[in-house]
C-alpha cells in the first residue's frame, strides 16, 4: 500500500519489471527466519488459504528450503488440531 | 539426552482444576523417569480445528524437556493408556535446533560476503513493501 503511494508522487517512471506484477520473495528468507515453528499459527495460517491446503510455491514465492520445512510444519500443526486438514 | 517437545489435549469435559492436576501427574513421570523438564506451557483451553474424538474443544499443555528416547516412549504409551487425554504429539527438537544454527552461520557469512563485495542489504520492509 505504502509503496503504491509513493509512486504517485511523481517520480521518474521505472521500466517495468516482472511483467508489471510485483516481484515475489521468500517471506522467511527477508525475514531471516532461522526455523518454521509448527506452533506458530499465525504465520502457518498465512499459506493454507480457505480450503486448508498448502499454499503452492509459484503463488507464495516462498524459496525451496523454506517451503520444505513450512510443510512440515504446517503437517504437526494439523496433527495436533492447530490447523485444519481440509474445509469446505 | 535429546531434546523434545511434546504437546498433548486433555478432554473438555475437565475443570480447570482437574486437567492442572493431570499435568502435574504427567510432570511427575517425567522426573521420575529421569528427564529434565525446561518449561511447562498451559495454552489452557483452546478450539481444535477439528473434532477429535467429538470434541471440538480441549486443555493444550506443552512440555519441553531433555529426555531420552525411552521417556518418550513411555510418556506416549501412558498418553494412550488415559481416556481423557485426546491427542499427544512429541517432536525431536535438538536436531532442529542444529540446522537453526547452521542456519545463523549461512546468513552471517553470506551479509559478510555481501558487504564485502559492496551489495547494500534491503530491510525486510523494503522489500515486503
Amino acid at each position: 500500500m505504502k509503496r503504491r503511494a509513493d509512486a504517485k508522487k511523481g517520480k521518474p517512471k521505472k521500466k517495468k519489471a516482472f511483467g508489471g506484477r510485483r516481484a515475489k520473495f521468500c517471506k522467511f528468507c527477508v525475514e531471516k527466519a532461522l526455523t518454521i515453528d509448527y506452533k506458530d499459527v499465525k504465520t502457518l495460517q498465512a499459506f493454507t488459504p480457505e480450503r486448508g491446503k498448502v499454499l503452492p510455491r509459484r503463488t507464495s514465492g516462498v524459496c525451496a528450503a523454506h517451503q520444505r520445512s513450512l510443510v512440515e510444519a504446517i503437517k504437526r500443526a494439523r496433527n495436533i488440531a492447530l490447523l485444519p486438514f481440509a474445509t469446505d | 539426552m535429546r531434546r523434545y517437545e511434546t504437546i498433548f489435549i486433555a478432554s473438555p469435559t475437565l475443570t480447570d482444576e482437574q486437567s492442572d492436576e493431570l499435568v502435574k501427574q504427567y510432570e511427575g513421570i517425567i522426573a521420575e523417569q529421569g528427564g529434565e523438564l525446561l518449561k511447562t506451557d498451559k495454552w489452557g483451553r483452546k478450539k481444535l480445528a477439528y473434532e477429535v474424538q467429538k470434541f471440538s474443544e480441549g486443555y493444550y499443555t506443552l512440555f519441553e524437556m531433555n529426555a531420552g528416547p525411552d521417556l518418550i516412549a513411555e510418556l506416549e504409551r501412558r498418553f494412550r493408556n488415559n481416556d481423557v487425554v485426546i491427542k499427544y504429539l512429541s517432536v525431536r527438537m535438538d536436531e532442529a535446533d542444529k540446522a537453526a544454527e547452521h542456519a545463523k552461520q549461512r546468513i552471517e557469512r553470506e551479509s559478510k560476503r555481501k558487504a564485502k563485495a559492496g551489495v547494500k542489504e534491503r530491510s525486510p520492509e523494503e522489500v515486503m513493501g
